[in-house]
């Protein structure tokens, strides 16, 4: 149903896609009692019904929509990174829940690369706390790196798969130190949901509720505090007003055109289609795009470098069971000048199904015909570890308005360029390496590497200075005074780990602090 | 009952089907009972297709290969989006279709006759110089502005994506699928469920 019934009125607060910053801040402002309406392109899904145990059906979860990929290295969209519908990526993430290490907050000042953010670990530390708690979040009793050592609120998952036993035989041979991974997946019940039961499909969306998603948790608190949502519905363009104050957005439902009017519009639709949205709602007043006086809408796009690797061993494995991430290592994480490159990496265990398993390799590791089959007879004696490794930020890695192109609403398509820059391939490099050597002190033999990137992150980089930055630590545009940018697209550097709390912790972070310039009428 | 290769010579993991919700069930289903009427593709083209499939993805069994084809046919129909399309490069129901006319025509050029009447062996060469790049300069790809590679990995992509959804290769592969409700129990290192695949002794 759609429940228009915001519409003819101003709202306080209009957010811009429903996924994992969206949902947190829907929910945030509207228990805080203002007047929320979220408007998202994707469907509003109930899982029981709508999600399937299956890879190739549930690839409609991501953004399919054609974007234009360019570049040295161009990247694989689509499942791979982008979720469409309320609860955006959070629906098919794989709930991995680390924190960024304070290290990441200040890799020019520590590194000589990339940028500081203007927050430091501390300002995002009482969200984290406050999420993992909030959301039952999973692990171990101490975790290892990083500045915060556990405990996790709930114990950690038990029993392991076996992909993640052979991690953990791995790293031990090695003298490596390795973890059950923090993960916000229920391993007791909660909120009237119940636990994992190790099906192993996360990524095609959790049928039985156990992982967490904003989709079932955010949202309907969100809902119950008197947001209203409009899914299915498109935003096409950010209006403004004379005063250079963003007026509301127009956005596309079931072919009709609508207008939201809102005191603050905040922008939460992801990577690609944030940048896009603001380029394209360019004006007089704004030529360049709004929030774009520094330059910097779209520039500084960074993925996670995300090869794996597959080990056959002379056992079965069976992959395929639990959910896909259950042991990790960060003891690479952290900046060793011995190493030849600067920052570092995270490794998971990371079971597979077959169609990505057998796509993968056959798209990226040249691996086809008779061999792919041969190979993929084996299915059940692999196993695999993955790479979460640190992309630095370069501005010739962007989003663009496609010259050409334009979908079904007449909006440019989205021109997207990556290259890897040598520090990124060097540390990719040795993360891969690291990744056989585990493998083959667990007793396997190293067979194939596939190429992959992982969670897209920038496009909107906060800063201090107005000059290089395209919002300020509340996720506040420079420019406009009520536009706010709030997800993953903020980020100035990519750290070396899953990304997703510190979208939340912010975006909860933002939420205090928009409630607090409201109270003091500075918005 | 299609010959399977794998380990796993009896499990057939639609045993299960009663156990799966009923979403997943029906998409499974589906698999199984793949159509031959196409929405873009004309017979001659959903025939190469199938020859390319079957070099493609090493897949023999007629049902699984028809299903793959249908699969792509549907793909190039639908108007969801690609997800990503490389800049330069048409779009995928474009680049399919000119791409099987600029196959032919090389194979025309070169062999005289059309790929459906070479033999399994001399197909297999074909395939293998498209990966080689040995085409990569003919004046029929460069015409319809298309890479013969880009257009091979587009195929095996989508053709792998189809092959490995199908029930009958999870079967032979030894995969259990779909979990929901009921889940694994057993899921440490040598610890299998009751419904899982057993290898044969
Ligand atoms: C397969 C996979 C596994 C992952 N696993 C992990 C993991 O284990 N741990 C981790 O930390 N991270 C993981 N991630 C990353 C995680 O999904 C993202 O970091 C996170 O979802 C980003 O949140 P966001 O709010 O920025 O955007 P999203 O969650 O993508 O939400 C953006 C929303 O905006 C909507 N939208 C876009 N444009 C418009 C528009 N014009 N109008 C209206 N709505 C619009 C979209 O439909 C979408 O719902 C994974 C991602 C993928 C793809
Ligand atoms: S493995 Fe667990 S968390 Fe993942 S989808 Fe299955 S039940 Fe949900």
């Amino acid at each position: 149903m759609f429940d228009t019934r915001y519409l003819q009125e101003e709202a306080d607060i209009c957010i811009v896609g429903a996924g994992a910053a969206g949902g947190v801040l829907a929910k945030e402002l509207a228990e805080a009692g203002m007047r929320v309406v979220v408007i998202e392109a994707g469907p509003f899904r109930d899982p029981q019904k709508h999600f399937a145990s299956d890879e190739l059906a549930m690839e409609t979860l991501s953004w399919e929509e054609t974007r234009i990929v360019d570049g040295g290295d161009p990247l694989r969209l689509g499942s791979n990174n982008c979720g469409k519908g309320v609860g955006g990526g959070t629906q098919h993430w794989t709930a991995v829940c680390l924190r960024f290490h304070p290290s990441d907050f200040r890799t020019y000042s520590e590194d000589g690369v990339g940028v500081d953010w203007p927050l430091a670990y501390e300002d995002l530390e009482p969200y984290y706390a406050r999420h993992e708690r909030e959301l039952a979040v999973s692990g171990p009793k101490h975790f290892p790196w990083g500045a915060f050592h556990g405990p996790y609120p709930w114990p950690e998952r038990n029993p392991l798969s076996s992909n993640a036993e052979i991690f953990q035989m791995g790293c031990q041979k090695l003298g490596i130190d390795w973890c059950v991974t923090p993960l916000v997946i229920l391993t007791g019940p909660f909120e009237g949901r119940a636990p994992c039961t190790n099906r192993g499909f996360c990524n095609q969306g959790c049928m039985p509720n156990a992982k967490f998603s904003t989709l079932i948790v955010h949202i309907p608190k969100a809902i119950q505090a008197g947001a209203v949502v409009y899914a299915d519905a498109t935003v096409v363009e950010i209006e403004m007003g004379k005063d250079g104050k963003a007026k509301g957005v127009v956005f596309v439902h079931d072919g009709m055109t609508y207008r939201q009017k809102a005191k603050i519009v905040i922008l939460s639709a992801f990577v690609v289609e944030n940048p896009r949205l603001l380029l394209h709602s360019a004006n007089a007043q704004f030529p360049n795009g709004l929030a774009n006086s520094s330059g910097w809408v779209g520039k500084g796009i960074m993925v996670h470098s995300s090869d794996d690797v597959y080990a056959k061993f002379p056992e079965e494995i069976r992959f395929y069971k639990g959910s896909p991430v259950m042991a990790s290592t960060q003891a690479f994480y952290e900046t060793n000048p011995n190493r030849g490159f600067v920052r570092g990496y995270t490794l998971h265990a990371h079971g597979s199904r077959p169609m990505s398993m057998a796509k993968g390799i056959a798209t990226t590791a040249g691996i086809w015909g008779r061999q792919l089959r041969e190979l993929m007879l084996n299915y059940n004696f692999y196993g695999r570890v993955t790479v979460v490794g640190e992309v630095l930020p370069a501005p010739w890695n962007r989003v663009a308005l496609h010259a050409e192109e334009t979908d079904a609403h007449g909006v440019p398509k989205a021109h997207v360029t990556f290259t890897y820059g040598d520090n990124d391939k060097r540390l990719l490099e040795h993360a891969v390496k690291k990744a056989e050597e585990i493998l083959a002190a667990a007793g396997g033999k190293p067979v194939v590497r596939t190429h992959d990137t992982a969670h897209l992150m920038g496009g909107c980089r906060m800063g201090k200075d107005p000059a290089t930055s395209v919002v300020n630590r509340d996720c506040q545009t420079h420019d406009i005074p009520n536009l706010f940018i709030c997800d993953a697209s903020v980020f100035p550097t990519s750290g070396g780990g899953n990304p997703t709390h510190t979208v939340m912790a912010i975006a909860a972070r933002t939420a205090d602090a928009i409630k607090t310039k409201t109270v003091r009428r500075e918005i | 009952m299609p010959v399977k290769e794998g380990y796993y010579t009896k499990f057939d993991v639609m045993q299960s089907l009663p156990e799966w919700d009923s979403h997943t069930r029906e998409i499974v289903q589906q698999r199984l009972h793949g159509s031959d009427t196409y929405a873009n593709l004309t017979i001659i083209e959903a025939e190469i297709l199938k020859s390319l499939c079957q070099h493609m993805t090493g897949e023999e069994r007629p049902d699984v290969i028809q299903y793959a084809v249908t699969h792509l046919d549907q793909q190039s129909a639908a108007a969801k989006g690609e997800s990503q399309r490389k800049a330069g490069t048409p779009p995928l129901g474009k680049l399919i279709a000119n791409g099987l006319q600029a196959f032919e025509l090389s194979v025309r050029g070169e062999c005289i006759v059309s790929f459906l009447e070479l033999e399994a062996g001399k197909q297999l060469e074909i395939v293998q110089k498209i990966r080689q790049g040995h085409y990569d300069r003919h004046s029929c790809w460069l015409e319809r502005n298309i890479s013969p590679n880009v257009w091979f990995q587009k195929l095996l992509g989508i053709f792998t994506e189809a092959v490995y959804s199908h029930p009958v290769v999870w079967s032979e592969i030894g995969y259990a699928g779909p979990a929901y409700p009921r889940g694994y129990v057993r899921v440490g290192l040598h610890d299998i469920d009751p419904w899982e695949a057993i290898m044969d002794v």
